[in-house]
């Protein structure tokens, strides 16, 4: 982050997927998926893309990594235009999408690392010393001999980030790479990601969890619909809501007809519902809470309601603000 | 060039350790000869209650012995295609500077391998079991002849799987090109017993030449005599190999486009 100097430019980067070609029935309808969408990414920074599922963010990554060709718009990683320049690009990025496929699974983990170097053309010798490494970084030097079936979901995302590893990018995407995964792995993932960064790799990852990317991003933007809602700091992006308060109400029958009434009331920005056991909680982004609570009250009578609180707006909120609210 | 080569060879072994990861090799061998031997014991007789003089046991059996080359040939390179979208390793390939041309060209060879070696069973097997007479045949004739249709089969394979970068269609391909071998190829009876308007597409498949050549061989023919199926065979291959990694590009292309690489 140190220079500023820019590695990932995206700018105008649009993806409509064409409709789907069918013999038989509707050909379903074209997708506009990524809708002119602009950023930078410094050289050494973590920059996160934050948003909900069908955001958005799988494609701009694909776009970004020469896997999905943009629609309109123009970018460029490390100097070179994804289109064009994408066989000379390919070998000094990576990418690494969550979840299992992607491995060869009868094979073992050094068997699928060893084919992977041999993609990216590493010589021999160095290929050795370099998967022995990257084992040993990503905790599978004991399993590394076992065959990929026998691998645990864990296990399988870390062999992933060392196949994201063989050519030693110096720009890696990562989509979602913690998804699905339990607290503990999770955690040791985000440790290996802000290892790699410390290394100097430029990372750019995707993901859904808030709490994600507040703790590894220097930088982010937040996308919903295929457009970026906001972009800076996470710090930055709690300021959204500094000048906000919160209601927080919990009710037994609160739906979405609720949400939208809520949202609908003077002063509020931004309405979420939390669906628990048996009762749901909305949280209310307002400028003057206290104030709108007798009404929120009068509204939701006959819902059953168990209690109305003021709280504290957090990161959560602000999220919410500025993927759904005004 | 010295880097494609790496590639086909890694994409070869993969090849290899996944098939010997799943079978041992007495299973294999056990797969190899019922490859080999039941399709060529059913339609031997099938023949033999036809009583057909011109396609007698012998002629089937030769046919049969010689098209079991299409499994690892076409079939097994076609496979290979959906399988790897399947898994999901396509799309990481696709993101490396390897071409994906080349890394069929490995399963190719590693295929060519396979199939050399089912063909060469299963023409002892009809040799022991269904009367073909191979006592005439010039070993290094037969061996030409094998090898040059191995070559083009696995092409006419590459550019079905081909298909396989975009489609899922691949497979459904693959099977049904396996079963026009058997109707086309000139395998259980001679082309001319088919539909004249259905004749001509015999010629589009290497197998038919191939087929052809074997026979001649078998009855004492050497190099010379089958020196103008094996041009054709080498030219259909030549072409076969070009059109396949041009349709791997377009496929490419139009999966990059479309999105479509994570679809299995
Ligand atoms: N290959 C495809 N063809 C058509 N639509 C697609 C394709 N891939 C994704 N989409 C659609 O594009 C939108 C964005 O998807 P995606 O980029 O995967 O979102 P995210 O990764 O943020 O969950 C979604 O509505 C999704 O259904
Ligand atoms: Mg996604």
């Amino acid at each position: 982050m140190s220079d500023g100097e820019a590695v990932i430019e995206a700018e105008g980067l649009t993806k409509v997927y064409p409709a789907a070609f069918r013999l038989f029935g509707d050909g379903g309808r074209e997708k506009l998926a990524v809708d002119n969408v602009t950023f930078n990414v410094r050289r050494g920074e973590i920059f996160g893309l934050l948003g909900p599922n069908g955001a958005g963010k799988t494609t701009t990554v694909k776009m970004l990594s020469t896997l999905l060709i943009p629609t309109s718009g123009k970018a460029t990683v490390l100097g070179l235009d994804v289109v064009r320049d994408a066989g000379k690009l390919r070998s000094r990025i990576n990418l690494v999408s969550g979840g299992e496929r992607g491995l060869y699974f009868r094979l073992t983990g050094r068997q699928n690392l060893e084919f992977f170097s041999d993609m990216y053309h590493v010589p021999r010798e160095e290929k050795r010393r370099r998967i022995t490494n990257l084992l040993e970084i990503v905790g599978l030097t004991e399993a590394a001999d076992v065959r990929v079936e026998e691998y645990s979901r864990g296990m399988k995302q870390r062999l992933h980030l060392a196949r994201g590893l063989v050519n030693e990018p110096e720009v890696l995407f990562l989509d979602e790479p913690t998804l699905g995964l339990d607290p503990e792995i999770s955690r040791e993932t985000r440790a290996l990601i802000r290892h790699l960064s410390e290394e100097g790799v430029t990372i750019l990852l995707t993901t859904h969890y808030m709490f994600e990317a507040d703790e590894l991003c220097d930088r982010l933007a937040i996308i919903s619909e295929g457009r970026i809602k906001a972009l800076g700091s996470p710090y930055s992006m709690k300021e959204a809501v500094r000048n906000d308060s919160i209601i927080e109400v919990e009710a037994r029958e609160l739906g979405e007809a609720q949400r939208r009434e809520l949202a609908d009331l003077p002063g509020v920005s931004a309405v979420s519902v939390e669906h628990l056991e048996g009762r749901q909680r909305a949280r209310i982004v307002v400028a003057n809470a206290p104030g709108l609570i007798p009404t929120v009250a009068a509204m939701l009578e006959s819902r059953r309601v168990i209690s109305i609180r003021v709280d504290q707006p957090t990161l959560e909120d602000a999220y919410i603000k500025l993927v759904n609210g005004r | 060039m010295m880097r494609n080569v790496t590639g086909i060879k890694a994409s070869a072994l993969v090849a290899m350790r996944s098939q010997f990861a799943v079978v041992g090799p007495v299973l294999w061998l056990i797969q190899i000869f019922s490859t080999a031997l039941f399709q060529m014991w059913f339609f031997v007789l099938v023949s033999d209650f036809a009583g057909d003089p011109a396609a007698g046991p012998a002629y089937v059996a030769l046919g049969n012995a010689v098209s079991s080359l299409t499994y690892a040939a076409v079939y097994g390179v076609t496979m290979a295609a959906g399988s790897e979208k399947h898994i999901g390793t396509m799309a990481s390939i696709l993101g490396t500077p390897t071409r994906m041309y080349y890394v069929f060209l490995g399963k190719g060879a590693y295929q060519s391998v396979i199939g050399l070696f089912t063909v060469t069973v299963s023409l002892l097997l009809s040799s022991w079991l269904f009367g073909v007479d191979l006592s005439g045949a010039d070993p290094l004739t037969l061996a030409t002849v094998l090898v040059v249709t191995c070559f083009a089969m696995v092409g006419f394979g590459m550019v079905i799987g081909s298909v396989g970068v975009y489609l899922r269609s691949s497979m459904v391909l693959g099977s049904i090109v396996l079963y026009l071998g058997l109707l086309l190829c000139g395998v259980n009876f001679p082309i001319a017993y088919l539909p004249g308007w259905l004749q001509p597409a015999s010629y589009a498949f290497p197998l038919t030449y191939g087929v052809e050549a074997v026979r001649r061989v078998a009855m004492g023919a050497g190099l010379a005599d089958v020196s103008h199926l094996l041009i054709v065979m080498l030219a259909m291959g030549a072409a076969f190999y070009v059109l396949a990694y041009l349709l791997f590009e377009v496929f490419e292309r139009l999966a990059l486009r479309r999105g479509s690489l994570d679809m299995f």
